[in-house]
């Protein structure tokens, strides 16, 4: 008997077609975050390899302090002084928001219950989603005068004033990520801990602070990543000048800031132009190991 | 290492008690979990809790060492005494009351640090100086606890190994009862410490169950019955938040005095 339509096996109505689209739809979504990744990195790279491979003059280029591309007679390209800005920045924002954080992480992960900790959460997520143009218009109005009069200087614009603001723009993420990591703790070994005698303290020290130590790390990480890729509130709060800092209220330029501020003026393909590419390839070269390194703190989490 | 309390089971009634409680009502937010429980455990020897799930024998368990009170919304009417001291008094230190009563979990749960730590972890947090022990005192204390639990020999090699890692559920477990000897606990409750093993571990689990009878009262909480059959003095058969019944294990299996524990303990139902 010939079997009839309906029960042949390799039959495709319009589901079959349905499904089948939507996989491929789907796999072009996966695979375009790829694409963009690699394409923003060809480009930079196209862009600033010009300069890379004739110009560029390595000694100068990290160890000089001398950023001068607009100079007619001997034009110098070195980034020293404001590699040694943005880490300063960085290092000093780390130190002020990583004790806030994890104190604010500890608080809404073992300690606020309920309405309190759904609370918090809200408001530190608003925290997070403040532009950063916002972040550096506080700086210049608020935190310039507030430190010109708290500390007798001249002026408020510099490493302490954006490693301020950064501290205060990191510590949303860094809170959250910090709060996961405890949250990823589990809870059978609080409870054994006080099944113990162990007070709330003596649990949080000696058990939950040990087991979430590796999300802790890539919070902080993620934080450094923050800072050394942040540009328009350190821009506003850094002052921008060029200058090897020696003191928290000294001014100084960011990497970042500087490509900010400079692309729009150079001519495109001049060697500036170049320069300022070359100085994006190695923003993307700091962030990208700041990334990886967090991202297998965090995959040695999963596997301990 | 010495028990403090070493004491010969004693036949007479009249043997003190390690924990009573009276009309002890318990409620989880407006559930009530415990109606009117009146018991009298007696010190030194092992009692079982028996009943089917739901029954409030894990509750019952969990309120000696109030360590229910974690999930926040549990209320209690009643008393319940250790050693004639009122554990709900105001000046009850939790600290204290957890050091005097050991708990053994129904999934093993050493703390993800070495095995040496697993083992000294009670002792430094109730120890004076913060925990600070001199090495050799810490050598000792480690194996005298690791032999009592019946696994020294399996671990020596390897204290310094995370204790989450590279044991058996039943090696974890016995850790985990090791864990509680160093602080010298006098009772030690125990949370069907056994429903997680394979019936090998379960039988070496409940051997050293039996090795600790007379040195410590144990209150052990079991789904299975011929557990509680072999391995306890007297059972405690609980049904719907109240206690049917609490009698010697061989009586309570043989004669129940009440219906629903003939019922249940031939496994009419639960």
């Amino acid at each position: 008997m010939e079997p009839g339509d309906a029960t042949r096996l390799d039959a495709r109505d319009s589901r079959w077609y349905i499904d089948k689209g939507f996989e491929i739809v789907m796999f072009l979504c996966g695979i375009s975050a790829i694409v963009f990744v690699v394409g923003i990195f060809l480009f930079v790279f196209r862009e600033g390899l010009g300069f890379i491979l004739h110009d560029m003059d390595v000694g100068e280029f990290f160890f000089s302090p001398k950023w001068r591309p607009t100079s007619l007679h001997h034009p110098t390209y070195g980034i020293l002084a404001m590699v040694a800005g943005t880490a300063a920045v960085t290092v000093l924002a780390m130190a002020i928001c990583l004790p806030f954080s994890i104190g604010a992480a500890i608080y809404i992960a073992e300690f606020a219950t309920g309405r309190t900790r759904e609370t918090l959460k809200i408001l530190i997520e608003f925290l997070a989603a403040i532009p950063s143009v916002v972040w550096g218009f506080i700086a210049l109005s608020i935190m310039n005068p507030l430190i010109i009069t708290l500390f007798d200087v001249p002026m408020g614009l510099g490493v302490l004033n954006s490693a301020l603001i950064l501290a205060l723009m990191a510590a949303p993420i860094v809170t959250s990520i910090a709060e996961d990591a405890f949250k990823a703790v589990p809870d059978s070994y609080r409870e054994a801990a006080e099944a113990l005698g162990a007070t709330r303290w003596q649990t949080i020290y000696k058990v939950v602070l040990p087991a979430a130590r590796n999300g802790l790390l890539s919070a902080g990480l993620l934080g450094v990543g923050r800072g050394f890729g942040e540009t328009m509130a350190v821009l506003m709060a850094s002052g921008h000048s060029i200058n090897l800092p020696t003191s928290v209220f000294d001014s100084f330029r960011a990497l970042t800031a500087t490509i900010a501020a400079e692309l729009g003026e150079t001519p495109v393909g001049s060697s500036h132009y170049q320069s300022l590419f070359a100085i994006g390839i190695f923003l993307f070269f700091i962030t990208f190991i700041i990334n990886m390194t967090a991202d297998f703190v965090v995959r040695g989490v999963r596997k301990g | 290492m010495m028990p403090r309390f070493q004491r010969v089971v004693s036949a007479d009634s009249s043997a003190e008690l390690a924990i009573q409680t009276r009309d002890l009502n318990l409620w989880y937010g407006t559930f009530q979990a415990l109606f009117d429980v009146n018991l009298k455990i007696r010190q030194g020897i092992i009692t079982s809790l028996i009943g089917p799930s739901g029954c409030g024998k894990s509750t019952l368990l969990r309120s000696v060492d109030r360590i229910n009170e974690r999930l926040g919304s549990v209320r209690i009417k009643g008393t319940i005494e250790l050693f004639r001291q009122d554990i709900h008094a105001p000046t009850v230190s939790l600290a204290q009351l957890r050091k005097q009563v050991g708990m053994v979990f129904q999934r093993p749960n050493p703390l993800p640090i070495s095995i040496r730590e697993n083992v000294l972890f009670g002792y430094r947090i109730h120890h004076e100086k913060g925990g600070r022990i001199a090495r050799s005192e810490a050598d000792g204390i480690v194996e005298e606890a690791l032999r009592q639990v019946l696994l020294w020999d399996q671990v020596k090699d390897r204290l310094d190994h995370k204790a989450t890692v590279g044991l058996s559920l039943e090696e974890m477990q016995k850790l985990c009862i090791a864990r509680l000897l160093p602080v010298k606990p006098l009772i030690l409750l125990m949370d069907e410490p056994c429903s997680a093993l394979d019936p090998r571990g379960t039988a070496a689990v409940e051997e050293l169950i039996w090795e600790l009878r007379g040195r410590y009262s144990i209150l052990i909480v079991t789904h299975n019955m011929a557990q509680a059959r072999r391995a306890s003095d007297e059972c405690i058969f609980m049904l719907m938040g109240r206690v049917v019944e609490h009698a010697p294990t061989d009586q309570l299996f043989v004669v129940p005095a009440h219906r629903e524990t003939a019922d249940y303990i031939e496994g009419r139902y639960g």
